[in-house]
């Protein structure tokens, strides 16, 4: 599929948001009474964290042809991802932000908690009706799979997570906090790490089952594109497919690990072990590597998404080891009669 | 329940793109146009087309066939384009099946596309909207029109007569019938999408050769040869003995 900017922007930025708002309600409903988070910590945070989803907001506006009119896409919630993801995203900067008046405001803790709550409810909303959007998409198999959802929450709760540990490391230096966010964020680095490595492994070995025989509804083995009609390229050459070689797959895919998880996880067992250092411009870096690897991972998340109309453009990847089709074995073997 | 559709005859194709070319005339030039194209009048031209003619080769020599397929909506019966639509731009006709976009709803999200196994959605640059064949619901109840031409202008322009347009759910229509007796098949019936248009398969025609007669046409031409060769007074060899 074309790699879309503006959707790669919104899922990976507002997912950071979500990531982080999630973890500093969890903080404060654990640590602040007994003083371990100070206020200022929960408000300098929860401000950054409002800041990535208004920007995935933004860049969200740029993918609509007519954004003017973009609210009618609250219409058909009952049955379209897009239009619960566009509820839920308003909804969960809403929560957002009336959780941090009542932060600043100083209001009773159980109204906060409870604004904190529904906002926590709504970005899990957020993380499941964005990865649906594309996991409901039954014709592109690398994205219809459980590792959609799944990679969707933890992605964002692990840039969410190293952001955290910088607003902790800098608003609240030397304290255990600090220590310990520094073990969350290795354990969800290393956790993605694992699950985006099974991703690609799944998109390099996924077979749809279907050939352009079925696309043609004929039988026979030797099929071959010889036109593709009118004004080429056009929409269906061009939205549904992105060139991707076998080298710069490899190339991507290694960049993407590298860069999302690998290298956080090494500077967050780093800071692990050692405890007395501050590490507000460490973790910092870390969430910049996060958010940028996993806007690398998002867009080739895209790319590596293998429509079957690609099949009538002769444009459909074919993972030949799987596809039994294709494989030799199966070509070799004579046609029944 | 009524379900319109296109049925499109493989054999009788030639792949000629009349019924593409008269589809963009009809629905560029129609109430609900035009279908815009950026360079239409320069080297590459881009632009909206609600039908597309692919050529394919099938076999492999001797056993070898060209298939022409065009391709538009097929007004799916279960369209998982309007399923995933946020807006309900994209509806099913509950009258006659046929699917349908509201350009004044639609926001251009693109995701109906996504959810179609044909390519058969094709966005509007321009306009900022998402397009597809209308089945020419502008035509087909278009009262100012001639009766006859009552028919979608992709049907009409078919000089090989092999689009048929009808009701699929009633069995005297013309499409039903061409699909009861060509053995009409829809394109990938896995995808579930449970697409209207039908295609009629290439059949096996058996033509018998008779040597006699294929021998008194090359004689005939040969001689044709052989009069204008003589009137303009030079007989070469090759020609003076076949
Ligand atoms: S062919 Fe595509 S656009 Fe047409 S109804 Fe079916 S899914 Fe929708
Ligand atoms: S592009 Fe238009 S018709 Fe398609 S899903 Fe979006 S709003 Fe609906
Ligand atoms: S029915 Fe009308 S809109 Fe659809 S392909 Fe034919 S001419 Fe085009």
């Amino acid at each position: 599929m074309y790699p879309e900017m503006s959707l790669v922007f919104l899922t990976v930025l507002a997912g950071a948001g979500q990531g982080m708002f999630i973890l500093l309600v969890i903080l404060d409903a654990l640590f602040l009474k007994s003083g371990e988070v100070t206020p200022h910590f929960l408000m300098a945070a929860g401000i950054a964290s409002l800041i990535f989803p208004l920007a995935g907001m933004a860049a969200s506006f740029f993918h609509l042809g007519n954004p003017q009119r973009g609210w009618k896409a609250i219409f058909k919630w009952k049955q379209s991802w897009l239009s619960r993801e566009v509820i839920f995203l308003p909804a969960f900067v809403g929560f957002q932000f009336l959780y941090l008046l009542l932060l600043y405001s100083g209001a009773p803790e159980l109204y906060r908690l409870f604004a904190g709550f529904l906002g926590i409810v709504t970005a899990m909303g957020l993380y499941l009706s964005s990865a649906m959007l594309y996991a409901a998409i039954r014709f592109i198999k690398e994205w219809a799979t459980a590792l959609t959802p799944i990679n969707f929450v933890l992605f964002g709760l692990t840039s969410g997570a190293a952001a955290t540990a910088a607003a902790a490391h800098y608003t609240m230096p030397g304290m255990t906090i600090g220590y310990l966010l520094s073990y969350l964020v290795a354990f969800l680095a290393a956790f993605s790490l694992v699950m985006k490595g099974l991703a690609f492994q799944f998109n390099a070995t996924v077979y749809s089952g279907i050939s352009i025989k079925n696309a043609l509804g004929m039988n026979n083995p030797h099929i071959r594109l010889m036109d593709t009609g009118t004004a080429y390229p056009h929409f269906n050459t061009k939205e549904y497919f992105f060139p991707l070689t076998r080298r710069q797959n490899g190339i991507q895919q290694t960049l993407v690990l590298g860069i999302s998880f690998f290298l956080p996880l090494l500077m967050a067992l780093y800071a692990a072990w050692n405890p007395a250092l501050k590490l507000g411009g460490l973790f910092s870096t870390a969430a910049f590597l996060i958010v940028t690897g996993l806007i690398l991972e998002r867009r080739l998340f895209f790319i590596q998404g293998n429509h079957v109309q690609n099949l009538y453009y002769g444009n459909y990847r074919q993972n030949a080891v799987k596809n039994p089709a294709t494989s030799k074995a199966k070509q070799g073997t004579p046609r029944p009669k | 329940m009524s379900q319109k559709a296109l049925v499109i005859d493989l054999h009788k194709c030639v792949g000629c793109h009349a019924c593409a070319a008269n589809c963009k005339a009809w629905n560029t030039q129609g109430d609900a146009g035009p279908l815009t194209d950026t360079n239409p009048y320069a080297k590459d031209p881009e632009g909206v087309w609600f039908n597309r003619v692919q050529t394919y080769e099938v076999g492999k020599f001797p056993e070898v066939e060209v298939v022409h397929l065009p391709k538009s909506c097929m007004h799916c019966k279960n369209a998982p384009c309007v399923e995933v639509c946020p807006t309900g731009a994209s509806y099913k006709r509950v009258e006659d099946g046929i699917v349908l976009v509201n350009y004044d709803d639609c926001i251009g999200c693109k995701y109906c596309s996504w959810a179609c196994p044909y390519g058969c959605r094709e966005f509007d640059e321009f306009e900022g909207v998402m397009k597809k064949c209308t089945l020419c619901v502008d035509r087909i109840y278009n009262e100012a029109l001639p009766e006859e031409e009552r028919k979608p202008a992709c049907v009409i322009a078919c000089p090989a007569k092999a689009r048929a347009y009808g009701d699929i759910d009633d069995p005297s229509s013309q499409a039903s019938r061409w699909i009861a007796e060509g053995k009409g098949y829809k394109l990938m019936p896995e995808s579930g999408a449970d697409p209207s248009n039908h295609y009629l398969p290439k059949r096996k025609v058996n033509i018998h050769v008779d040597k006699e007669a294929l021998l008194k046409v090359a004689h005939a031409h040969i001689n044709a040869a052989r009069n204008i060769a003589c009137d303009t007074g030079s007989v070469s060899e090759d020609v003076a003995q076949p």
